[in-house]
This record gives C-alpha cells, structure tokens and sequence, in this order.
C-alpha cells in the first residue's frame, strides 16, 4: 500500500503498533533465559532492533526538512 | 501346565524382589560408604566451592540437597543421584540445621572427584551425570567419556531446578544425558544485554503525587 501523504497520525499508529509488537517481544527476551532457547532470544532482540530502526527511519524521512509553524 | 505356570510364578516373583532390592533413586554416601552399583547412569551432586558452606549460601546449600532428594525420587529405578556425607547414616530433614548440614557435607571427597575430574571449584556445586561407576579407585582414568557435567555455581535455585527438571525428563524417556555445546560468543552477548537491560528496568523509581491520588511504582528486585 503505497501511502500518498504523511500525516503526525500516521506515525503515532506506526509507533504504537511497533511499540506493542517490540514491547512483547523485549518481554519475552528478557523473562525468559537466554540458554534455553538462544536463537529465539537472538531474534527476538533483533526484532525490537529492526521495529526500533524501521520507524526511526520513517519518522526521520517524513520529518526531514519540515519546520513546525 | 499347573506347575509351569506356578514356577513361572515363582520365577516372575523372585525378579520383582531383586528389581525392589535395587529400586533405590538416591544415595546419601558417608566417606566409608560404597556408592551401590548397577545402574543405568549415576548423578553425582558434588560441593567443591568452599563458599557453598559459608552462612550466607547455606540456604542455597539445603536446597540444592532438597532439590537433589527430588531428583533423585524423580529419575527412576534404573538411575541414581549421589550425595556424599562425611559421617555414616545421615539424612537430613527438610528443617535439618543448615550449619550441620554444611559441615556434614564431605567438600573432600567431592574436591577429590572435582580435582580428578578437572572440574573448576569456582563453577561448583557440580552434576556429573556418568554411566560408568564412580569409584575412587577410577580416579586416575579422569572423567568417563559417556558423561556429562552440569555446573550450578552461578546458577539461580530456580535455574537449578529448571535443570533438574530437564535432566530428569531426559534420564527417563532416553536413559542418558548429553553435554550441552559450551557457550558461544553471541549467546554470552545475549546474556549480557539480557543482564544490562533488567538491571537498567531495576533502577528507577516513578512517583505521582496528585492530590488525593498517589502512585509510588518501585524498581524491581534483582533476583
């Protein structure tokens, strides 16, 4: 779905989704020990990397330029 | 037919009393005692960590010896765990003093085994899961190849028993247990930020004060 045009709503439904799905999988990184399931705990932290970066880099590139006022 | 199937009987009886003769999940071995043989694997739980007897870890102590009471019932007839005492006959109860257990506790035979085995005492208490029978006298043969050694120093009590339960489940349904690979490189960086970022999660303290309402959310205890 390509999107015609940004909108600060957008981004704050991209951050809360993101936020979500990160926050389960940093529970879940971090409640459980790392040796009994190491790739899991591996993509799991990458996960919550990636979502962390991929919207950074949204809100960056639609932010960039723009001034408030 | 009559006397066939009464001598088959008997025969049936008799190896049911040898099986309950040797139906015997955990030992508690005093210096002079002989581990019994005939099993299929043997869990040996051996102390060379001198700090494992000091005041603070004597908690830790009684529970590993609770723990090793379970394990031992849980394993199955054709598996034993092994503890060794310094003095004949001694059990202890679940509200057993916790000094007199840490000074029954035989560290030197344990160190023995521990220093034959090249085991490191800072990573002690030690489960050698063998299938060979650990006699003193084997000392000098070093660590039995079919064996697989588990190290609880640095582990936490529930840790130790998430172990126990997977030792457990692997000693009854394949009869063996298998070294874990060691640790790679990334899964002790994994490790570590797991470690960084709870401690970080530990640190704060977030306090409203509105009014009637107050909220007062403090940092986690570290376990």
């Amino acid at each position: 779905m390509a999107i015609r045009k940004w909108h600060p709503g957008k981004l704050i439904i991209l951050w809360t989704w993101g936020g979500v799905a990160g926050a389960l999988a940093l529970t879940d990184f971090l409640t459980r020990p790392v040796s009994s399931a190491p790739l899991v705990h591996l993509l799991e932290f990458g996960f919550v990397l990636l979502v962390l970066v991929a919207l950074s880099t949204i809100t960056w590139h639609w932010l960039g330029g723009r001034e408030s006022g | 037919m009559k006397k066939m199937l009464l001598s088959l009987a008997v025969v049936c009886a008799a190896l049911a009393c040898c099986k309950a003769g040797l139906a015997q999940e955990s030992a508690e071995v005093s210096r002079n005692g002989k581990v019994p043989e005939g099993y299929q694997t043997y869990s040996l739980f051996l102390v060379c960590n001198p700090q494992w007897l000091d005041q603070d870890k004597r908690g830790d102590l009684h529970n590993l010896y609770i723990q090793f009471r379970n394990f031992g019932r849980a394993i199955g007839d054709d598996h034993l765990a092994v503890w060794f005492w310094k003095t004949q006959g001694r059990t202890r109860d679940d509200d057993g003093n916790l000094g007199q257990l840490a000074q029954d506790v035989d560290v030197e035979l344990s160190v023995r085994f521990c220093k034959s085995w090249k085991l490191k005492s800072s990573a002690s208490p030690h489960v050698v899961v063998t299938s060979t029978y650990p006699s003193p006298s084997y000392f000098s043969w070093g660590l039995p190849k079919n064996s697989a050694v588990f190290e609880l120093g640095n582990m936490a009590p529930k840790d130790i028993s998430a172990l126990l339960t997977k030792l457990t489940d692997d000693l009854v349904q394949t009869g063996h247990v298998t070294q874990p690979a060691a640790a790679g490189l990334w899964v002790r960086l994994l490790e570590a930020t797991q470690k960084t970022i709870n401690s970080f999660g530990c640190a704060w303290t977030f306090k409203i004060e509105a009014g009637p309402v107050n909220a007062n959310l403090k940092s986690c205890k570290s376990s």
